[in-house]
């Protein structure tokens, strides 16, 4: 498929002084619906406000549909960005934001009203068009965050985090409104820190980790791979008072393979197929009193520990 | 076709789209600026000079009031330059120019300023002239006002003739002409002012000082402040006091076209330094 109907990402690096935003990114994402995985402070956002401009990348260059980022009188008529900033034009009413920020397209008043209107019962705001943004609950105002960027009919839409705050109800309603914008021929870039989240709306994942994308394809693919690596055994350290005393506890459990105590005598590290048991089982040892614990958490930091961090969370309101 | 051979295919500036474009940021802006708090503070604030002009004309001391006393054009001369020259049009333009790119960093708002298929130079433009466009229109509305009121001592009829038959109305349009020059140099300054500080106390402290005490600089030095070519232009000469450095004032196109120039190479280091402005909010 040509470069020109795609999201094209070529070696792309951000740094924010020393510090990584985005390590040599290199994407093509084709028009549907793409998410955007990852632990919160893992580049997601960074990615994505360089997609739109509103970053400059250190080193590499993007293209969307064609265009560079710095050409905004081409792509902007194209591309809707919900961005995490919940932040509004101080005094706007629903209307005015989506009605304003339209005629900034060059579409003369009526066409303006018609697409408000017309976004505003996309999304479900229409009764509460004419309140103010500011005593809109957190949902609504996702919600009209989301009108404001697709009330032009952009071909491309980067949405962060755009199913935060909404109700089950809406969240229903709002990734129908993705099945159908991504159905119309249109790319939906969505990010979120839940795989479970997104993996069911979603013809790829993105799985971005510490700044680097650490693994991208197609979902039924990516849901094999992570029950694959669920069944693999993830290492975990603990650091506490009684490692000797922990570890023999570890030991009675089937689904430990192995313990390793750390040398200077505060803490060890296992292999566990199920993590979640047991950190059940430091957990119920804490609260008993029988050891203390300093810290815990996975030490592995590539691929399986990120995903066992969104399948966690996943399961996390269970 | 794609997107892009699509674009290709097009005229390459549809002036009609970008007319439309910029005229929906400019009423945009307007709003902002004439229907909030920031319009009632101006709007105060403009009506100082009235309220002085009013005072001195209305208020007998010894059986005259000030303006008979001492000449209406050389009381209003003396308020004008140093009541809304020296200090309502300056706050004035910094209150409103300052907040322009600034106000909208802060509430966090901008990118969807950003996000608009407007290049970011025109975004500076449209912003500015909106602003220039409605603190002109206050601070002339509040020029005339203020300007009629010297008529009070002579009445309906004297101001007529004056306006008409005499000096009156030619002062009053350099009047209206330095209002306006100095909402464009002065909103030009404090439009860059507010896109590289986060606070305005010492760059416009520092530039007030600079523009107050232009009289005591060598005249190299002078031709540096705005101020020095708008006095140029004001109708009745005053004292700068025995300290002034005194030089010829600028001959009026130059301080005219100076002033207009100054503004437009303020204004293309501001774009300059949008068009590579990151959003990074956290940072403000």
């Amino acid at each position: 498929m040509s470069d020109d109907r795609n999201i094209v990402i070529r070696d792309v690096s951000k740094f924010y002084g020393d510090v990584l935003g985005v390590n040599r990114v290199d994407l093509e994402i084709e028009p549907g619906i793409t998410s955007l995985v990852g632990p919160n402070g893992s580049g997601k956002s960074t990615l994505m406000n360089l997609l739109a401009g509103l970053l400059r990348p250190t080193r590499g260059e993007i293209n969307i549909l064609g265009f560079p980022v710095t050409r905004p009188q081409d792509l902007f008529r194209r591309f809707g960005y919900c961005t995490q900033y919940d932040s509004f034009p101080r005094g706007a009413t629903g209307w005015q934001f989506v009605f304003s920020y339209l005629l900034l397209h060059g579409l003369d008043r009526g066409e303006a009203e018609r697409l408000t209107a017309r976004t505003l019962e996309r999304v479900g705001l229409v009764d509460s068009a004419h309140r103010r943004i500011a005593g809109y609950s957190k949902g609504m105002r996702q919600r009209i965050k989301l009108a404001q960027a697709i009330a032009h009919g952009p071909q491309v839409m980067v949405l962060d985090e755009p199913l935060n705050g909404l109700d089950p109800m809406v969240r229903a309603e709002t990734i129908e409104l993705f099945r159908q914008l991504a159905g119309e021929g249109q790319h939906v870039l969505i990010s979120s820190h839940i795989l479970h989240e997104v993996d069911l709306l979603s013809d790829r994942v993105i799985l971005i980790s510490n700044g680097y994308i650490v693994a991208e394809g197609e979902v039924p693919g990516m849901r094999a791979e992570v029950e694959e690596v669920r069944e693999q055994p993830l290492q975990v350290f603990v650091r506490c008072d009684r490692p000797q005393w922990l570890a023999g506890r570890a030991f009675e459990l089937d689904h430990v393979t192995e313990v390793q105590l750390h040398d200077d005598g505060g803490g060890l590290h296992l292999r566990t197929r199920d993590a979640d048991r047991f950190l059940r089982l430091v957990a119920e040892l804490v609260a008993e009193g029988g050891v203390e614990v300093e810290a815990v958490g996975p030490a592995d930091s590539d691929l399986q520990a990120v995903y066992r961090y969104l399948v966690d969370e996943e399961e996390e309101p269970s | 076709m794609t997107v892009a051979q699509e674009t290709a295919a097009r005229p390459r500036i549809d002036w009609a789209l970008l007319a439309r474009q910029v005229g929906g940021l400019v009423r945009l802006e307007l709003r902002r600026l004439l229907l909030t708090r920031r319009a009632v503070i101006l709007g105060l604030a403009s009506a100082v000079p009235v309220a002085i002009v009013l005072l001195v004309g209305s208020i007998p001391i010894s059986g005259q009031t000030v303006l008979e006393r001492f000449g209406n054009r050389i009381v209003y001369e003396t308020i004008f330059e140093t009541v809304f020259l020296g200090a309502i049009l300056f706050f004035g333009c910094l209150y409103v120019f300052f907040n322009l790119f600034r106000g909208e960093i802060l509430e966090r708002s901008l990118h969807y300023l950003l996000l608009t298929p407007l290049r970011r130079e025109l975004v500076v433009a449209a912003k500015y002239a909106a602003a220039v466009a409605a603190v002109t229109a206050l601070f002339m509305a509040s020029t005339v006002f203020s300007y009629m009121l010297i008529y009070l001592p002579v009445g309906f009829s004297g101001a007529i003739e004056d306006l008409t038959a005499g000096p009156g109305g030619r002062h009053l349009v350099a009047y209206l002409g330095v209002t306006l020059l100095a909402c464009i140099g002065y909103g030009s300054l404090f439009t860059l002012v507010g896109m590289v500080f986060r606070n305005p106390i010492i760059p416009a402290g520092a530039l007030y000082v600079w523009e107050m005490l232009h009289f005591l600089l060598p005249p190299a030095l002078k031709k540096l402040s705005v101020i020095h070519y708008l006095k140029g232009l004001l109708p009745v000469p005053l004292s700068d006091g025995p300290f002034a450095v005194v030089v010829e004032p600028p001959p009026p196109a130059v301080s005219v076209l100076g002033l207009l120039a100054f503004a437009a190479g303020v204004l293309a280091v501001t774009a300059l330094i949008i068009r590579r402005m990151e959003i990074r909010y956290t940072e403000d």
